[in-house]
């Protein structure tokens, strides 16, 4: 993919605001046993702007990782262990779930989508999450989702 | 680089003033975060770096108008950046308003000749004054300002600076074509270009062509009908003179036919000049092969001719 930015783009300078964003979100997710270490902070800022070069797109102030940490931190499939990684992913999926919808939802939309479906269909699966296309996220947020319904179940498969 | 960060250093000598050390980027980080929320209002901390480049490019060129604005005074009246961005939105604004009755003159002075690309153009105004974005993407230009003018405005001309620069152009284009006559411009288009109706060429160049002509021969310029006998007057006149005689003849022909068309001082010399400047290596191969049937034109007889609207 061709990697598009602003050349004068600040990024040593936004990698500081928004690991201090990032910080303060552990005080909301710690409520959930869940923790993000000094060095996870870092290399989470870190793949945000690699994420946001590959997705060409540009992010002023602290970005949607604390967006994401609030929406996702009391989901029962999310645990300790692999809680950076998830939220890695998430992030690059944010990032193209907005470029496939050409920002036609706003962050607050597109996240509470993403959570739904992640909650329910792709019961915590985030390479679920990932390989879904916008159409069906919004599918699959509007319809809800039944785990008792035979015929649905057989479409995961 | 793109086409912002081009235009960004031209704001550096004001932008040192209006933020003393601070390195001019830095200074306009703030500036386009801040323009880019109110763009998404907030719904969205991110947005496409086209959208971020766009964004940018209206901010530089929007400082930059209010910036060459206050470049008179030895002191700038604005202490920052966001006082100086709002003095040039307003500026733009007021700008805008100003273009919008020059299209309306434009339009009321507009040749009655018939040809797509020119009425096309001017309608195209009209969508553009209606959705010109002063706030965000004040450096956006009309995308369909297909005719072509004699002096086309530079390409460096942002936003509505540049409409302001092609409708003078136009105007004075359609001044200069109102002191001819029109039913006998018609005639010569529909003579040279078959269905000149859809000719990519500018209105003024045969009549103007023409008129040049008489001005060689120091006839009557209003009159741009050029007959054989006027044509061979001009080969002779013309045959023989090296590239440095005929730009002197060329020359001393505009001064000749600006004057004749107006007493205005220097009437539409831009103009003239422009299109002699084009005429004169066609002269030279034209002269070589001593045909200047296809440069000095003669119109058809009115009978042949489609019925002038």
């Amino acid at each position: 993919m061709e990697k598009k930015e602003l050349s004068f783009y600040p990024e040593s300078a936004l990698l500081g605001a928004a690991m201090e964003e990032l910080r303060a979100c552990n005080e909301i997710s710690e409520k959930h046993g869940l923790r993000l270490s000094e060095p996870q902070l870092r290399e989470l800022a870190t793949c945000r702007f690699e994420a946001l070069r590959a997705t060409g797109r540009i992010e002023f102030g602290g970005g949607v990782l604390p967006k994401l940490v609030e929406a996702f931190c009391d989901s029962p499939f999310v645990l300790q262990e692999g809680y950076e990684e998830l939220l890695a992913d998430l992030q690059d999926a944010f990032y193209y779930f907005k470029n496939e919808s050409r920002d036609r939802f706003s962050d607050d939309e597109l996240i509470s989508l993403m959570a739904k479906v992640f909650n329910s269909r792709a019961q915590g699966s985030v390479e679920y999450l990932t390989g879904t296309s916008l159409e069906e996220l919004c599918r699959y947020a509007r319809e809800g989702w039944d785990p008792c319904d035979g015929a649905e179940q057989r479409e995961l498969f | 680089m793109t086409a912002a960060e081009g235009l960004a250093p031209s704001l550096l000598p004001f932008c040192s003033e209006a933020g003393g050390e601070t390195p001019l980027m830095a200074q306009l980080w703030p500036l386009l975060a801040a323009q880019t929320e109110k763009f998404t209002m907030g719904e969205s901390s991110s947005v496409p770096v086209e959208t971020a480049q766009e964004l940018f490019t209206s901010l530089c060129y929007t400082l930059k108008v209010a910036a060459e604005n206050a470049g008179g005074n030895a002191q700038p009246s604005t202490e920052n950046l966001a006082a100086l961005l709002k003095e040039g939105q307003e500026l733009l604004q007021k700008k805008a308003r100003r273009a919008q009755r020059l299209w309306k003159l434009v339009c009321q002075t507009a040749a009655r000749l018939p040809n797509v690309y020119y009425l096309d153009t001017l309608c195209s105004f009209g969508a553009y004054f209606k959705q010109y974005d002063v706030l965000f993407f004040a450096h956006r230009r009309p995308s369909d300002l297909d005719y072509p003018l004699l002096c086309q405005p530079s390409e460096t001309l942002l936003g509505i600076s540049y409409v302001e620069k092609y409708l003078q152009e136009l105007w004075e284009e359609n001044l200069l074509l109102r002191r001819f006559d029109q039913a006998a411009a018609a005639r010569l288009l529909e003579s040279a270009v078959p269905n000149g109706r859809e000719y990519f060429l500018n209105l003024c160049e045969l009549p103007l062509t023409n008129a040049l002509g008489r001005a060689i021969l120091q006839r009557n310029v209003f009159e741009i009908e050029i007959s054989a006998e006027e044509r061979r007057q001009l080969t002779e006149c013309l045959r023989g003179q090296d590239r440095a005689a005929l730009c002197k003849t060329l020359a001393d022909a505009a001064a000749f036919l600006s004057a004749a068309l107006s007493e205005e001082k220097d009437f539409a010399r831009p103009q003239i000049e422009s299109l002699t400047a084009g005429l004169l290596p066609r002269l030279e191969k034209a002269l070589a092969a001593g045909d200047l049937s296809h440069i000095f034109l003669t119109s058809l007889p009115e009978y042949i001719l489609p019925a002038f609207p």
